[in-house]
């Protein structure tokens, strides 16, 4: 009796042995066998599968390549001389894009923008007020195959083939409650709570700022420019050129080689100046000269952005202060050309 | 024109004898814009632009005669507001320049708001014309400036930081940073994080702490109101402040006052005079004067509102109040307590002619052990003390009257 049941134990015992045994192989070769299967069954190569396969790479890539320039960053070409001399045509950028909050699609709300404000000084990007949208389809495919291509390609051409500008870099310089007005095309600010305008020059040395503004126009043209805007304002009040002063003419006399004014915006304000002296009866007159004469208030959320070309920059002076809410990101560093690679924000 | 003589329109306000050593308090009514807790008066920038000059015209005489009336310097000055960076800085340099033709002041200290400071003033600072900057710094972060309607966004906080040093290296301007604590949005670690950051860039050498406090009619109070910001209760205000003391005792700061913080000896000793109830003058509107005459106290106040002050004749529309011996004892108390000097037991003994101790006794046997110290000299409050000091004010003030 004792002989069996030991028997019965040690056949129970090979069974069990050999159970592990199976298993154990079976682990260790599972990833072999199941190579092996795959390789049996394997579809043959085709070209239409091949493209497949690409096309879904490239899809995968260009998506990412959206998600991070919408999100995260974005290298940008700088497309315009607005802001020669910190950045000048050509120059590539890198823009964060989390630093004011995050933008839920291109050109919508921001999220997490509430410890994110827009800080003096900083070179700003944000959608151009003035920018004449071809439809929010052509918007967003202009968005995603600019993105899409490191910024190499964009199909968004003005009319006469110039490249349109979706987005505009430019500096901080107006802040809440401040009133920012040109004289000559030189910036003038007054401080919140303060009654007097003071240069921009003494303002950002007064506050220790960065000298990113410069000038090109020399002062000397400005007899001729003032004279220039005055003269198309009679011409448009309908007073004949011969019934304006002589030193008017004269003055314009200096610029008279010129195609366009060397300041658009004096020559605007001078133009303005003239047509409400002629007909202060008149309000749209009134209301257009007084805009030049009196500076541009900014409200509480919003920022008044200025190129640092000063002379050659479309910006807040023609378009006002825009919605620190359409700020979506700003120039932290320049990456190319390479020797003058550095960092752009803020110090 | 009205013919005026100086001398006893001065009286008529401030009283026969004025005593010395006399402090001199300054309020500039002016702000860019109100900021969303703010209970003080003040003036929105497009309402008081035309009176700015009248207001200093004004300011000016009365300060004039105030200065020629009086046989040496003032004791301290301080410029409050509103936001003295309003003034330009003509108007600063002649009303600093009168108030100290006297003598120079031992300190002479002026509050400012970040986005006002630059280094146009420095030349009132190498002139010794200012000696101390009290700068509204309240917070280094945007989400929270915000909330609190600041006008000044991070970026001009550390700036005007960085001139702040400047300042203190070129000509030894002493610096007092302003910071606000337990506000919507604030967590302690970012309180903490403010402290360390400015102590970094500037190492100031003291430290005024506000807790946000909802007064009503303020634009916070509505919000508050509305559930649209949390606002912390008791015991984590009371956890809040532990945290930021003990942070900043660790950095070597003595806890003066309730609410302001010294390293060494830089307290600011014109608040001192306010807590020792010794004699000042204000001017400017809704400044208030205290005078003692002997042992009462007066409370001289002026008109509270912009406009009529600048278009008055000067020295008009002071009213005086005479505090009753209870009222000036309460004042004592309420003052003194706010200290870590306390009150001095022969000082109280010589001024209402009471014996602290026995007239106290009940309400000092009232209080937990661990709130205060009581010596033959004085008797102080502890920090833990000072977490509850509104109920020993109120303890004291009961057992008056």
């Amino acid at each position: 009796m004792s002989t069996r049941t030991y028997c019965d134990s040690l056949l129970c015992m090979d069974e069990i042995l050999s159970f592990l045994e199976n298993k154990t192989v079976r682990i260790l070769t599972r990833r072999k066998a199941e190579k092996a299967y795959e390789l049996a069954n394997k579809k043959p190569r085709t070209v239409i599968g091949e493209i497949k396969g690409w096309a879904d790479a490239l899809v995968f890539a260009v998506f990412a390549v959206l998600l991070i320039n919408q999100y995260i960053f974005q290298l940008f070409l700088i497309p315009s001389p607005s802001m020669v001399s910190t950045m000048n045509v050509g120059d590539r950028v890198f823009v964060s894009k989390t630093i004011y909050g995050i933008e839920v699609y291109p050109g919508g709300p921001k999220v997490l923008s509430r410890n994110r404000q827009v800080q003096r000084d900083d070179i700003i990007t944000f959608y151009n007020p003035e920018y004449d949208s071809k439809g929010p389809f052509f918007d967003v495919l202009s968005q995603i195959l600019y993105m899409g291509t490191f910024s190499l390609v964009n199909i968004d051409k003005n009319e006469d083939g110039s490249v349109a500008e979706r987005l505009y870099v430019k500096r901080a310089i107006g802040f809440p409650g401040e009133v920012v007005r040109f004289r000559d095309g030189n910036v003038q600010i007054r401080k919140a709570g303060s009654a007097d305008f003071i240069p921009e020059e003494s303002f950002r040395t007064d506050l220790d700022l960065v000298k990113g503004p410069h000038r090109t126009v020399s002062p000397s043209l400005y007899a001729g420019i003032k004279a220039w805007g005055s003269l198309f304002g009679y011409k448009e009040v309908a007073v004949p050129a011969q019934g304006a002063p002589s030193y008017l003419a004269s003055a314009y006399a200096s610029v008279l080689d010129d195609n366009y004014p060397d300041d658009m915006y004096q020559f605007e304000a001078s133009r303005a100046r003239t047509k409400s002296l002629f007909d202060p009866s008149n309000f749209s007159y009134r209301s257009d000269s007084a805009r030049y004469q009196r500076g541009t208030f900014i409200p509480s959320g919003r920022i008044l952005p200025l190129g640092d070309n000063r002379d050659n920059s479309r910006d807040g002076r023609y378009f006002g202060p825009v919605l620190q809410k359409k700020i979506n990101g700003s120039v932290r560093f320049r990456f190319w050309p390479f020797r003058s690679i550095g960092y752009l924000g803020n110090k | 024109m009205q013919t005026r003589v100086p001398s006893a329109e001065l009286e008529h306000c401030f009283g026969a004898n004025v005593s010395h050593p006399l402090a001199l308090y300054i309020h500039i009514p002016f702000c860019t814009t109100c900021c969303s807790y703010c209970a003080f008066y003040s003036e929105e920038e497009a309402s008081w632009l035309p009176y700015r000059q009248r207001y200093m015209e004004r300011l000016e005489t009365e300060l004039q005669e105030t200065v020629s009336s009086l046989d040496g310097p003032f004791s301290t000055i301080f410029i409050g507001g509103g936001n003295p960076g309003c003034l330009t800085y003509a108007q600063l340099e002649s009303m600093l320049t009168l108030a100290q033709s006297k003598g120079t002041a031992a300190e002479c200290t002026i509050e400012m708001n970040p986005e006002t400071f630059g280094r146009s003033l420095f030349p009132l600072f190498a002139d010794r014309l200012v000696t101390r900057v009290s700068m509204g710094i309240q917070s280094m972060d945007d989400g929270v400036l915000t909330t609190l309607g600041r006008n000044a966004r991070r970026s001009d906080n550390l700036r005007a930081i960085a001139l702040a040093k400047e300042a203190k290296e070129a000509y030894g301007t002493e610096l007092s940073f302003d910071l606000m604590l337990c506000l919507p949005g604030q967590t302690l670690a970012m309180a903490i994080a403010d402290i360390d950051e400015v102590m970094v860039l500037a190492s100031p050498s003291h430290i005024s702490l506000y807790c946000l406090t909802v007064e009503e009619g303020t634009d916070l109070s509505q919000k508050v109101s509305s559930g649209l910001l949390p606002v912390l209760d008791e015991d984590g205000q009371e956890a809040f402040l532990w945290g930021v003391w003990d942070h900043l005792k660790g950095l070597g700061f003595r806890h003066y006052e309730v609410s302001n913080f010294s390293r060494g000896d830089h307290l600011c000793n014109h608040n001192l005079t306010y807590w020792n109830l010794d004699p000042y003058i204000g001017l400017g509107c809704t400044a208030v004067s205290a005078l003692r005459d002997g042992t009462s106290l007066r409370h001289v106040s002026q008109i509270q509102r912009l406009f009529a002050y600048s278009q008055g004749v000067p020295f008009s529309g002071y009213s005086a109040e005479i505090l009753t011996p209870t009222e000036h004892l309460e004042e004592f108390l309420m003052m003194a307590l706010r200290t870590d000097r306390g009150i001095d037991k022969a000082l109280f003994a010589s001024r209402f002619s009471l014996s602290f101790d026995k007239f106290f006794s009940q309400v000092i046997e009232s209080l937990d052990f661990s709130w205060f110290v009581s010596t033959e000299q004085i008797f102080v409050l502890t920090e833990i003390g000072f977490m509850v000091l509104d109920e020993i004010v109120l303890r004291f003030a009961l057992a008056v009257l």
